[in-house]
C-alpha cells in the first residue's frame, strides 16, 4: 500500500498503490514534496488509485503547480477509471495531462 | 388548481378591478394619464401573463383591446362614453374568459362569440380569428424559452472544507441528478508554493455552467450540506435574466416592495441570500455607524448573486410604484380595537394631566406649571395624532356609490350623472362605519324619487341627465356632508297633508316650506307607501335622523320645487374626545363642544334687546332665540344666585342660539364617554366628561338645545 | 468500489430502513445500536460516512461523533446526524462535534440517500 517510488536518471517514477483521498493526502505530500527538488521529472502512474476526491485531485494540482515552478515535467499516466472519471469531471484534462490531451486531439 | 394558476387568477382579478376603477375615475377626470395608463397595464399584463400559461383566448382577446388602449394613451384615440362603456364590457369579458380558462379549460363558443362582437364594436373591423392568432403567435414567440436555462454557479471553499468531511466534488456530482453540468472551470489559483501548501486544506474554487429546469431553491438545497464551509452563488445569467425581466414587468406596479423581497418574488435571489444580505446590511451599519448603509441591491451585486442590471431594473421599478401610491407604500394594518384602546387611554391622560394641572394651581406651585403646560400641550399632540391615525377619507365611502348610480340609473333607465368632491376630507373611521347606511339611504332615495324621467325632464326644461352631488367638507370642527339632487324637489302639499293626518301640525298652523321639508325626519311621517319603495328597505327618514342624532350629528333638509333637493350632515369629526368649552348654572358644569361656539357675550337686556317674553335676543342686529340652561335643565336654585349672566352664542351650520350661563371658565380637552341608561332620555344633554378635579361634568347636546330654543321662541 | 456507511442508531427498525436503503443503493453497511457500540466497531477499515442517531442509551451521538472525531482515521470522516423538529437545538451542538449533515425524523428512505450522495457521491 502507499506510494511506490524509483528515480531513474533524474525521473523519479511513482506508482500510487493507494487511494489519493483526504486521509492519504498529507503522508502523500509529505512523500512527494521534498522528491521535487531532487529530480527534474516525476512520472506518477495512476492506475492502482482505488479512490480519488477533491483533496486528491488537489494534491496533484499542487505537484504539477510546484513542478512546473522548478521546471520540472509532471506526468500522469494510465489513471485509473475513478481518476479518469474526475479528470473529466473537473475538465482537468488539459491542465494535468496536456501531452496525452494533444495526442488522442491529433 | 396548481399555485401558479391561483396566482394568475388573483393578479387577474386585481388588474381588472383596477381597470374598473381607472375607468370610472376617468369619467370624472378625463384624460388623467395615470389612469389610462392603469387601464393599458391591465390588459398588457394580462395578456402577457396568460401567454406564459397557455391561456391563448384571453391572450386573443386583451391584445385588440390592448392595441386600442395604447392608441388611447398615444392620443390617438379618444376615450369618449361609448369607449368607456365597451371597455368596461371588455372588462367583464376578460374576467369570464379568466374565470372559463382556469376553471373549465377551454372556452364555450358563445363567449367566445360575445368577445368577437365586442372587439368589433370596439375595433370597428371584423376580427378574423387569424388577427387573434397572430396575436397568440407573438405571445407564444416573446415567452418560448430555447431549452432549459443555464446558471452560473460559483463556489469558494473555505481552507477547512475537506478536513470538515466536505467533499466539493460530491456536490458537483451530485448536481448531476438536477441538470447538465455543461461547463465547468476549476479555481486553483489560491494553491500557495509548495512550502506553504497544506494538503488537507482546500484551496479551490468552481464556476459552473448548469443546465437545469429547477428552480434556484432546488439547486441550492443541493448546497446545503456545504454551506457552512463554502461561499456559494447561484446566478441566473444572459438567458434566464431576460426570462426575470419580462416576470419583473409583468409584476403589477404597486407592488412596492422591499428590492430584496422584490427580487425574491420573481425567483431571482432565494430567501437565503435575502436574509444574509440583510444580515450582513445590518453587521455594516453597526461597523461603520458614521458611513452610509449600502442599500440591499448594492450589497447583492457586490456579493454578485444578482447582475446589475437585474438590480437597477427592480430598483426602477420600485422607484415608479412609489411615486404611484406614495402613501399606500407606507400604510400599516392596524387592528381598530387596537387604536381604539389607544384612544382611550389618551382619553384617561388628558383627565390625568387635567388633574395635575388642577392640583398645581391649588397648591400654587409656580415653578411646575410650566412644567405642567408643556405636558399638556404634549398631550393635546398626542391627543390629536392619536385621533388623525383613526382618521380616513370619506372618498372610499362616497364612491361606492358609483356602481349604486350606475345600476339604478340602467334599471330605471334614467340618466344619472353621480358628481363626487371633497372626497379627501376626513372622518373618524367610527363615524363613517355609522354614516354609510343613512348615507346610502339618502342616495337611493333621490335616486329613486328626486331624479325624474328623461322625458319629464326635459318636458321642464332641464337636461336629460340628471345629477346628483356628494360633496364634503369640513366646517369648524365639524364634517359636512351633502347629497344634492337636481330633480323635482319636495311636495310641500304632500308632506302637510301627510303631518296634519297623524296630528303633527295644526291645521291652522302657520309652517314656511322650508319648515314643512324638515318634517319629514319626523318619525312616522316617512309614510309606509312612501317607505317601501323608497329604497325597499322599509327604512324612513326618521330612521336617517335618529342615526345622525346618535352621533351628534344634524341634518337638514332644503328643497326648490323643480330645481331639486339638498340634504346636509353635520358631523363631528370625532366621537372620542374634544376640545371643550366649559361653562357653569347654577354651579353645575358643562362642556359645549368648542367648535360650536361662536362668541361669548354678557347677558345684557338693553344692549342685545332681550325679549324675555319670546325668548330671542338681538345681537347686532341678528336675531336669534336663546335659553336659559338652568331652566332648560331645570337645575335648583342655589343662594349665590344670579349676580352677572353671559350668553354663549353656538352654532351649528346656520342654526344659531344663546345660552344663558353663570360663569364661563375657559376651554379645556374633553374626553367623551357616552352617558349610562339613566341618562339616555335627558334632553339636552349628549355625554358626559371626567374634569382634572375628579367631578363629572356633563357635555350638552347643542344641537338638541338649539332646537328647544327655536320651538320656544316659535311658541311665544 | 462500494464506499462503506455506518449507520448509529438503537432503533433497530430505523437501523433496518437506512441499510436496506443504502444497500440497495450500492453502499456497504457496517450497523451500530449505540455510541459505544460505534466506537468499537471503528476497526480501522475505511468508512465514508457515518450516519448517527443523537439520543441513544450508553453514548449518545455527540459524543460519539467527538471521539469519532478524535480518532486519526475517521477524523475526516462525514456525518450525517438524525434530528428531530423538537431536537434544533442539538444541532449546534452536534456542529461543534463535527457532524456536517442533518436528516430530521421522520424521514423517508430517498431523503436518506439524498444526503448521502450530497456529502459522498
Amino acid at each position: 500500500m502507499g506510494l511506490e517510488i524509483r528515480q531513474e536518471q533524474g525521473t523519479a517514477f511513482v506508482d500510487v498503490q493507494d487511494e489519493m483521498t483526504i486521509y492519504t493526502a498529507a503522508l502523500q505530500w509529505e512523500q512527494l514534496q521534498p522528491l521535487l527538488a531532487q529530480v527534474k521529472a516525476v512520472d506518477m502512474n495512476l492506475s492502482a488509485v482505488s479512490e480519488m476526491d477533491s483533496a486528491g485531485i488537489q494534491l496533484l494540482l499542487a505537484l504539477k503547480q510546484a513542478s512546473d515552478r522548478l521546471h520540472n515535467r509532471f506526468v500522469l499516466t494510465a489513471p485509473a477509471p475513478c481518476v479518469e472519471d474526475l479528470l473529466q469531471l473537473l475538465r482537468l484534462r488539459s491542465v494535468l495531462m496536456p501531452a496525452e490531451e494533444a495526442e488522442t486531439d491529433g | 388548481m396548481d399555485d401558479l394558476t391561483q396566482t394568475f387568477i388573483q393578479e387577474s382579478e386585481e388588474l381588472l378591478t383596477q381597470m374598473e376603477d381607472a375607468l370610472l375615475a376617468l369619467e370624472d377626470e378625463p384624460g388623467d394619464e395615470e389612469q389610462i395608463n392603469s387601464l393599458f397595464r391591465a390588459m398588457h399584463t394580462i395578456k402577457g401573463a396568460a401567454g406564459i400559461f397557455g391561456f391563448d383566448p384571453v391572450v386573443d382577446f386583451t391584445h385588440p383591446v390592448e392595441t386600442v388602449l395604447d392608441q388611447v394613451r398615444s392620443g390617438g384615440r379618444a376615450l369618449d362614453d361609448e369607449l368607456a362603456g365597451l371597455l368596461l364590457q371588455c372588462k367583464d369579458h376578460t374576467a369570464a374568459l379568466v374565470e372559463q380558462i382556469t376553471g373549465v379549460g377551454e372556452i364555450e363558443a358563445t363567449l367566445l362569440a360575445d368577445g368577437y362582437t365586442l372587439l368589433e364594436q370596439l375595433t370597428g373591423q371584423v376580427q378574423a380569428p387569424a388577427v387573434a392568432a397572430d396575436a397568440a403567435q407573438e405571445g407564444v414567440v416573446e415567452q418560448e424559452p430555447v431549452g432549459p436555462p443555464h446558471w452560473l454557479i460559483t463556489l469558494k471553499f473555505h481552507p477547512d472544507a475537506l478536513r470538515n468531511g466536505i467533499d466539493p466534488v460530491s456536490f458537483i456530482r451530485y448536481l448531476g441528478n438536477l441538470g447538465d453540468v455543461v461547463d465547468l472551470i476549476l479555481h486553483h489559483d489560491q494553491l500557495p508554493g509548495s512550502d506553504a501548501f497544506d494538503p488537507e486544506s482546500c484551496y479551490l474554487g468552481f464556476d459552473i455552467i448548469f443546465h437545469s429546469d429547477a428552480s434556484k431553491q432546488e439547486i441550492q438545497a443541493v448546497f446545503e450540506f456545504a454551506e457552512d464551509d463554502c461561499d456559494i452563488r447561484i446566478l441566473p445569467p444572459a438567458e434566464i435574466e431576460c426570462a426575470f425581466e419580462q416576470m419583473m414587468d409583468e409584476l403589477p406596479d404597486d407592488h412596492t416592495q422591499r428590492l430584496g423581497e422584490m427580487l425574491l418574488a420573481v425567483g431571482a435571489i432565494t430567501e437565503h441570500e435575502l436574509t444574509g444580505s440583510l444580515q450582513q446590511q445590518t453587521e455594516q451599519a453597526t461597523a461603520e455607524a458614521e458611513a452610509p448603509v449600502l442599500p440591499v441591491g448594492h450589497i447583492l451585486v457586490e456579493q454578485k448573486a444578482v447582475s446589475r442590471e437585474l438590480v437597477d431594473k427592480a430598483l426602477d421599478k420600485q422607484q415608479k410604484a412609489k411615486q404611484k401610491a406614495s402613501h399606500e407604500a407606507s400604510l400599516i394594518r392596524v387592528d381598530s380595537a387596537k387604536l381604539g384602546r389607544l384612544i382611550n387611554l389618551v382619553g384617561e391622560l388628558v383627565i390625568s394631566n387635567a388633574a395635575v394641572k388642577l392640583r398645581v394651581e391649588e397648591q400654587g406651585l409656580g415653578e411646575l406649571s410650566e412644567l405642567v403646560a408643556a405636558s399638556e400641550h404634549l398631550v393635546e399632540e398626542i391627543r390629536d395624532n392619536a385621533l388623525q391615525l383613526r382618521m380616513v377619507q370619506i372618498g372610499d365611502t362616497f364612491s361606492r356609490f358609483r356602481r349604486v348610480v350606475r345600476d339604478v340609473s340602467r334599471d330605471m333607465e334614467k340618466e344619472i350623472e353621480l358628481v363626487i368632491t371633497g372626497g379627501d376630507t376626513e372622518l373618524d373611521k367610527t363615524v363613517v362605519e355609522k354614516i354609510t347606511d343613512p348615507l346610502t339611504h339618502l342616495v337611493r332615495n333621490s335616486l329613486d324619487h328626486g331624479i325624474e324621467m328623461p322625458q319629464e325632464r326635459l318636458r321642464a326644461g332641464k337636461p336629460a341627465k340628471g345629477t346628483l352631488s356628494l360633496n364634503a367638507y369640513h366646517d369648524s370642527g365639524h364634517i359636512v356632508i351633502q347629497i344634492r339632487d337636481d330633480g323635482a324637489g319636495l311636495d310641500a302639499t304632500r308632506i302637510r297633508a301627510k303631518a296634519e293626518a297623524i296630528g303633527l301640525v295644526k291645521p291652522d298652523q302657520v309652517l314656511t316650506d322650508k319648515e314643512i321639508y324638515q318634517l319629514i325626519f319626523a318619525p312616522g311621517l316617512s309614510t309606509k307607501d312612501k317607505a317601501s319603495n323608497l329604497s325597499g328597505r322599509g327604512v324612513g327618514m326618521d330612521v336617517v335622523r335618529r342615526n345622525i342624532d346618535a352621533l351628534r350629528g344634524i341634518i337638514d333638509i332644503d328643497s326648490e320645487p323643480g330645481t331639486g333637493t339638498t340634504v346636509t350632515i353635520h358631523l363631528p369629526l370625532t366621537l372620542a374626545i374634544i376640545d371643550g368649552f366649559m361653562v357653569s348654572a347654577r354651579g353645575e358644569r358643562y362642556i359645549i363642544p368648542l367648535s360650536m361656539v361662536e362668541e361669548c357675550v354678557e347677558m345684557e337686556a338693553t344692549a342685545w334687546q332681550v325679549d324675555e317674553d319670546r325668548r330671542y335676543v338681538n345681537l347686532r342686529g341678528e336675531v336669534m332665540p336663546y335659553l336659559s340652561l338652568a331652566e332648560f335643565l331645570q337645575i335648583p336654585h342655589c343662594h349665590d344666585d344670579h349676580r352677572r349672566e353671559s350668553l354663549v352664542i353656538v352654532r351649528i351650520g346656520h342654526h344659531k342660539a344663546g345660552f344663558v350661563v353663570d360663569t364661563l371658565h375657559g376651554e379645556l380637552q374633553t374626553v367623551i364617554k357616552p352617558l349610562g341608561r339613566i341618562f339616555s332620555g335627558f334632553r339636552g344633554i349628549s355625554g358626559s366628561t371626567v374634569l382634572g378635579s375628579g367631578e363629572v361634568a356633563l357635555i350638552l347636546d347643542v344641537q338638541g338645545l338649539i332646537q328647544a330654543a327655536t320651538a320656544q321662541m316659535q311658541l311665544h | 468500489m462500494d464506499k462503506t456507511i455506518m449507520v448509529v442508531d438503537d432503533s433497530a427498525s430505523i437501523r433496518q430502513v437506512v441499510a436496506i436503503a443504502l444497500k440497495g443503493a450500492g453502499y456497504k453497511v457496517i450497523e451500530a445500536c449505540d455510541g459505544r457500540d460505534a466506537l468499537a466497531k471503528l476497526t480501522g477499515d475505511k468508512i465514508h460516512l457515518v450516519i448517527s442517531d443523537v439520543n441513544m442509551p450508553n453514548m449518545d451521538g455527540i459524543t460519539f461523533v467527538k471521539e469519532l472525531k478524535q480518532n486519526p482515521r475517521y477524523k475526516f470522516t462525514p456525518v450525517i446526524m438524525l434530528t428531530t423538529e423538537a431536537g434544533k437545538d442539538k444541532m449546534a451542538e452536534g456542529k461543534a462535534a463535527g457532524a456536517k449533515a442533518w436528516v430530521v425524523k421522520p424521514f423517508q428512505p430517498p431523503q436518506m440517500l439524498d444526503a448521502v450522495a450530497k456529502l459522498i457521491m
